[in-house]
């Protein structure tokens, strides 16, 4: 029988009966959606990474007190986040960091792009050298606003532009009504904005 | 209210732009071998429980062993001391029974005690006992054995059989009327004499 007919409830059933295999494949499956919620969470690849293994450990051993109630992915996401929002706070200086608003746009791309600049990268890229540096000069602008945010309307705004779940799961995640996340969306978006028309970027493009 | 003139247009122009950047902030996929790490680890778990497991079954095995030895360890570290002890005496009443009646003198079974040994005496007591030990010898101690003594077997005649005892019954006792009492008439002068 092939993997792709299987569903997450048949793949929890072999595991909990002691298949790796079959957890392998749940992890194979939901290991990216659940890595950007760490990585919203955090900010940081590295951190991401260790919160996900942990946050995959934990759901295995919690195996058995998945009902089905929700979807799996839905109770995967909420153990990740929480595995994440307590190594959030557990890490209390990168998350002063992460706020800072001095220098910590340059940390996600060194990671991405270890080894090049980001004029370099955008020169390689852009229509026009002027244009690309004033759109990446935007783009690093909204991300440190975005790490300025409060971590409720950070938190709500990351995990709905990031594409890969439904207010439905977000909400589950945050344990807030769908109404709620998306407000704080909203919310969110007014503060960047306002931030940024105090900086000056009232003619972007 | 709008704060910004052309509030409208940059919201439109701006929010691709927030999202752009949001996106870009979650984008990533996590490395190769987080599946391996994850099940390496699930691995390492398991053996360790089923260690832990292990040693949660053998634990009630290994004290009871441990109890079983004590109570041998005991068993044999007291006959140890027993042997230590002076010679046992012969006891009287056997020797008694071996020889042959010539007397009807009762006898007595020597009761003196058999001298036993504290697995822990305390430090006074202990002195007196080691010196006693030191200072007697298996062949003083035989030769405080008294001598077999030469007594003839106490027979007991059985007795004749005796006559019933015969209890003749009770005679009827006639009932007593009781009569209840009165209060005997007294008069005035008898009252005053009183």
């Amino acid at each position: 029988m092939s993997t792709v007919c299987v569903t997450d409830a048949d793949l929890v059933a072999r595991a909990r009966q002691g298949d790796p295999a079959a957890f392998g494949e749940l992890i194979d499956r939901h290991r990216v959606a659940v890595y950007r919620a760490a990585l919203a969470a955090l900010g940081s690849h590295a951190d991401a990474e260790d919160a996900l293994q942990e946050a995959f450990l934990a759901a295995y051993r919690r195996l058995d007190s998945f009902r089905g109630d929700a979807s799996f992915k839905t109770w995967l996401l909420t153990i990740t986040w929480h595995q994440a929002i307590n190594r959030r706070r557990s890490l209390i200086r990168m998350f002063r960091r992460m706020v800072d608003l001095g220098g910590a746009g340059d940390r996600v791309e060194s990671i991405e792009h270890p080894g090049v600049s980001l004029i370099e990268q955008v020169a390689a890229i852009g229509p026009s050298p002027e244009q690309a540096v004033a759109d990446e000069q935007l783009r690093r602008e909204i991300q440190q606003s975005i790490r300025a945010l409060s971590p409720k309307l950070r938190d709500a705004l990351l995990l709905a532009q990031s594409g890969a779940y439904s207010y439905e799961e977000i909400g589950a995640m945050l344990e807030a009504p769908t109404g709620t996340i998306k407000w704080r969306v909203s919310e969110a978006r007014k503060a960047i904005k306002k931030r940024l028309r105090e900086r000056g970027y009232g003619d972007v493009a | 209210m709008a704060m910004w003139p052309d509030d409208e247009e940059h919201g439109t122009r701006i929010d691709p732009a927030i999202d752009a950047a949001a996106r870009q902030m979650t984008d990533g996929v996590p490395g190769a071998d987080l599946k391996a790490r994850v099940l390496a680890r699930i691995g390492e778990r398991e053996s360790s429980s089923r260690g832990w497991r292990l040693a949660w079954i053998l634990s009630p095995a290994a004290a009871a062993a441990i109890i079983l030895l004590i109570v041998i360890g005991r068993s044999f570290y007291g006959r140890d001391h027993r042997v230590e002890s002076p010679a046992p005496q012969p006891p009287v009443a056997a020797a008694v029974k071996q020889q042959p009646a010539s007397t009807t003198a009762s006898v007595r079974p020597d009761t003196t005690p058999v001298t036993r040994v504290r697995s822990k005496p305390d430090a006074a007591y202990g002195l007196d006992a080691n010196r006693t030990r030191t200072q007697s010898t298996p062949s003083e101690i035989a030769a405080l054995v008294p001598a077999p003594l030469d007594v003839e077997s106490i027979r007991v005649s059985a007795l004749p059989p005796a006559d019933s005892i015969r209890v003749a019954p009770l005679e009827a006792i006639e009932p007593i009327d009781v009569e209840p009492l009165a209060a005997p008439e007294i008069d005035d002068t008898q009252r005053r004499e009183r």
